[in-house]
């Protein structure tokens, strides 16, 4: 089989000061992919290679068999959709706008009716429908995230990158977030890059998990490979415990102290 | 490659929605389209020499009065189209400067465009020595001079702005900030050559040119301004998914394919060049450029292709209607409508601040 996205020897620098080494990955589609690590270890900088946003200072990514660094715009934008952190606050458009607008990169003069049946069903999908025509201004949190990742699904990308989506939301929201990534990469057979901090959560939902360190893959692989005591305390410098519940793992921060105390139980 | 399935139209009604809005909006144009038209006939009538409408309509298609058709195609024709197409272009220029940075307050007059002009018209009046020669009297001598000079100023102003953000980042901040320091500069250009003006003149000269008059413009020059206005409302149209894209936000508008920094630098240029040219020939207008977009967001939306047509057409009422009031209601004084504009502009933004907040 042949994967969708191959990154090969990626590295960025910001100015003199790299922020990725030598990344080599190489992924099928249909996977949710979770990218893990502290602050500043080049999770969002991978992101923003893999959507164009930034150039990697030398490497290669390939998506679908075609070098990114040869696509033009317009057709790295029909290959990859991107749900960014924050969204800036715009000129207050109706969600239905909103989520045209990830029909950009495929219109000429005005959308097409296909091009409005794709939103209206990617609509539907995300349970926006019956509030098409409200101003994103007037959105919950949660609300609004899914109305970002439905306009990057209007794109038909094959690619789709979610860079910390669970911040600002509470647990319930977070868990139906990940959930919906989660089935919509597995029905639609796209490939889902989430940069996400809570370990339990991305352990969770994600197929595989990259763990960065100061710009390297430390460790790659399933949740169980690479959430293990050592690797966490060597990339975040804490103690945990690690609890198994059938497939499912629960990672504890501890204090020295309590180690014991857990190991005991 | 993620393909809809067949039975797409579970549900239509979104789309179905959407299109019944933009009916909604294209009406609402169309009838705004229609105001302008009677607005301008009825301020055909309006004047020193009334005339009924019967009287206009026959002066138009070539009947009446030589008289009639003299004061019609001579001198209250110029001064409406000159209303129409200045109001256009300034409330056009105006929302694409807000679009493509993203800022509320970005403006001809915030971006420095109206203060580079006056200070340029100030240093053809006052160093190049045109407009106060022997007259003794108010006037421009040598218009075309000023204006070229008033040009020539709002280029240099955005153009320091423009490069400024080549050298620096062309992110939005960067370019409001710089437009704010070079509004102060030549705020500051102008005061000096006021004080050193040579006589009353002179001074009378520098200030009555920023008072923005649309009874300056004659077909020439009013030629000038419509083709140039066009032009630009044609790219500006032309851009519209772009302008909406990047109302998504700066890097959604990356990944959605629209080159950024370039669209939001030639954009400036052409709305910053459109607005030089109409206050190098008409003056300062202030707030037309400001209001009218937040006017017209709010009836019409944010989509660039409604908001353009929208923001010439409601441009155009607004100059038109302000006009007319402000040559009739001192009649036989006529009052600059740059002076009228500022007067309505101000509190109306106010309003839309308290009223309209929660739009950004």
């Amino acid at each position: 089989m042949v994967d969708l996205v191959t990154i090969n020897n990626v590295s960025f620098n910001y100015g003199k000061i790299p922020a990725l080494r030598n990344i080599t990955l190489s992924i099928p589609a249909g996977s949710l992919i979770g990218m893990i690590g502290p602050n500043g270890s080049g999770k969002t900088t991978l992101i923003r290679c893999l959507c164009g946003l930034v150039k990697p200072s030398g490497g290669t990514i390939i998506i679908n068999s075609k070098d990114l660094s040869s696509l033009g715009r317009r057709d790295l934008a029909r290959l990859v959709g991107y749900v960014p952190q924050v969204q800036e606050k715009p000129f207050p458009v109706p969600i239905f706008d909103a989520v045209l607008a990830g029909r950009i990169p495929h219109l000429e003069w005005a959308p097409s009716i296909y091009d409005l049946d794709v939103v209206s069903h990617i609509l539907s999908l995300m349970d926006l429908e019956d509030i098409s025509q409200r101003n994103i201004n007037t959105l919950s949190g949660g609300q609004m995230q899914r109305v970002q990742i439905a306009r990057a699904l209007a794109q038909e990308p094959l690619i789709l990158c979610l860079d910390e989506p669970t911040n600002n939301l509470d647990i319930k929201h977070q868990l139906s977030l990940m959930n919906l990534v989660r089935n919509l990469t597995r029905n639609r057979n796209m490939l889902t890059f989430v940069s996400i901090h809570d370990l339990n959560l991305a352990s969770q939902y994600c197929d595989r998990l990259v763990l960065l360190k100061n710009g390297e893959i430390f460790s790659s692989g399933t949740p169980q490979e690479v959430l293990t005591r050592e690797n966490v305390r060597n990339v975040f410098g804490i103690n945990v415990a690690i609890h198994t519940h059938g497939d499912l793992i629960h990672i504890v921060p501890v204090n020295k102290a309590d180690v014991r105390k857990l190991e005991h139980i | 490659m993620t393909t809809l399935p067949s039975s797409v139209s579970v549900s239509p009604n979104p789309a179905a929605q959407h299109r019944r809005q933009n009916l909604h909006k294209n009406i609402i144009l169309l009838i705004g389209g229609i105001l302008v038209i009677v607005m301008a006939m009825y301020a055909l009538t309006l004047g020193p020499y009334p005339m009924t409408i019967g009287d206009v309509i026959r002066a138009l298609i070539g009947n009446g009065s030589d008289v009639y058709r003299a004061v019609i195609w001579n001198i209250r024709m110029t001064r409406i189209l000159s209303a129409i197409f200045a109001g256009a272009a300034l409330a056009v220029s105006g929302m694409v400067m807000q679009n493509v940075l993203r800022n509320p307050l970005a403006s001809p007059s915030t971006l420095g465009v109206s203060r580079a002009a006056s200070f340029g018209a100030a240093f053809g009046i006052v160093i190049l020595g045109v407009g106060s020669t022997q007259s003794h009297s108010v006037s421009f001598d040598m218009p075309y001079l000023i204006a070229l000079s008033a040009f020539i100023a709002s280029i240099i102003s955005t153009g320091v702005i423009i490069l400024l953000a080549r050298i620096r980042d062309a992110s939005p901040e960067t370019m409001i900030l710089a437009g704010v320091a070079m509004s102060s500069l030549f705020t500051a250009g102008t005061t000096s050559l006021r004080y050193f003006a040579i006589d009353e003149v002179q001074l009378g000269s520098i200030i009555f040119w920023t008072f923005g008059d649309l009874g300056r413009t004659e077909w020439t020059t009013l030629t000038i301004i419509a083709v140039c206005t066009v032009v630009a409302i044609i790219y500006f149209f032309l851009n519209r998914w772009r302008y909406n894209a990047i109302n998504s936000g700066e890097e959604v508008a990356r990944t959605l394919g629209v080159d950024t920094s370039r669209t939001r630098i030639i954009s400036l240029l052409v709305s910053s060049l459109l607005t030089a040219l109409v206050v190098s020939f008409v003056g300062v207008i202030g707030f037309v450029g400001l209001v009218v977009p937040h006017i017209v967001r709010r009836i019409v939306g944010t989509d660039s292709r409604f908001l353009i047509p929208g923001c010439c057409i409601a441009g155009a009422l607004l100059l038109l209607v302000s006009d007319t009031v402000a040559r009739t209601m001192l009649s036989p004084v006529i009052m600059p409508v740059g002076i009228l504009t500022s007067f309505i502009g101000a509190p109306l933004f106010i309003y839309l601040i308290i009223r309209g907040r929660k739009h950004w």
